[in-house]
């Protein structure tokens, strides 16, 4: 898993995949930022998946879902939204230990 | 140490060894003292920097304290001392990673005003967890520690920050972990700490949860 992190233009072609799942819960058409959690090879999968449960509110197999595509893929989008809203995900992340970023979706 | 069980109201318990209690209180406190000089600062400061504040330990530098500890595998300097090996992320940008990729001046405004608020609150479930094992250096033998949720809460997040920090001194960046070759004994030690430490977040996390 990379911890040497791709280029923002290379994460286009995985939000179109990833940003529906959320934007009816909190995104306007119009904002075009999303949440992005990395994969890092300290945190517990278990640990992952409780955070995606207990913070953004995911079904267990969501949250499974998304750490595996963490743990696979090497990141996952786990929140769309306005850019304010998006750096108090990425701090509530950051105060849980996972490694997240804002980036605008069309970066 | 007994794995966490459950101890209703959503309260979970173990019963650690004096010796492991003292170290993971050590480890807190380690963890605290080293986020200290960023919680101090007054948000607007400049607390950034790329991780610059006077934390010799955070980055690895030699730190003189192995010996201020009688423990065999003393805590001292468990997270501080030299590297094992080289990554590009210090411990620090683990504990407060970039909340912006290639846009280094968002990455330190954001920084800038979050930096000193995520410090003080790991500082604070730091302080959580040494309050919770406050008991350990008076008991003659193991010690049972029950946790309420709110504990647990702060308990899962500094093991967290404890976790990143041992991991960064071992080199770990990749899934491989770290290096059970090594001919290092130290490495080796702080390994199985890594492991162990591991070890109770699953299961302080499985009791909470109620898998175990």
């Amino acid at each position: 898993m990379p911890t040497t992190l791709a280029p923002r233009t290379t994460l286009a072609p995985d939000l179109d995949v990833d940003v529906d799942l959320n934007a009816a819960a909190s995104a306007a058409i119009d904002s075009p930022w999303v949440t992005l959690v990395w994969n890092d090879p300290v945190n517990l999968m278990s640990y992952v998946s409780w955070v995606f449960r207990s913070y953004f509110g995911f079904s267990r197999a969501e949250a499974d879902r998304r750490m595996l595509q963490v743990h696979h893929d090497g990141k996952t989008v786990v929140a769309t939204g306005s850019r304010e809203e998006m750096e108090r995900h990425v701090e509530a992340m950051h105060d849980f230990g996972l490694w997240a970023t804002l980036t605008k979706a069309d970066a | 140490m007994k794995a966490f069980s459950r101890a209703g109201d959503g309260h979970v318990t173990t019963t650690l060894a004096p010796d492991e209690a003292a170290l993971l209180s050590e480890l807190a406190g380690q963890i605290a003292d080293m986020l200290a000089p960023i919680a101090r600062k007054e948000q607007g400061a400049d607390a950034t920097g790329g991780g610059d504040p006077d934390s010799a330990a955070l980055r690895g530098d030699d730190s003189p304290d192995d010996s201020s500890d009688g423990l065999p595998d003393g805590p001292a300097g468990a997270l501080g001392g030299a590297t094992y090996r080289r990554t590009r992320t210090s411990a620090l940008d683990r504990l407060l990673p970039d909340a912006y990729r290639g846009d280094e001046e968002a990455a330190a405004e954001f920084r800038r005003f979050t930096a000193g608020d995520l410090s003080e609150r790991k500082i604070r479930n730091a302080a959580i967890v040494m309050a919770d094992l406050s008991d350990a250096p008076n008991s003659p033998g193991p010690v049972d520690v029950t946790l309420d949720p709110d504990s647990v809460q702060a308990w899962l997040r500094s093991l967290t920050d404890i976790r990143l920090v041992v991991a960064s001194r071992l080199g770990i960046d990749s899934d491989d972990g770290w290096n059970e070759d090594s001919d290092d004994e130290n490495e080796l030690m702080h390994g199985e700490l890594y492991d162990w430490l591991g070890w109770i977040q699953d299961s302080l996390l499985s009791a909470f949860e109620d898998r175990a």
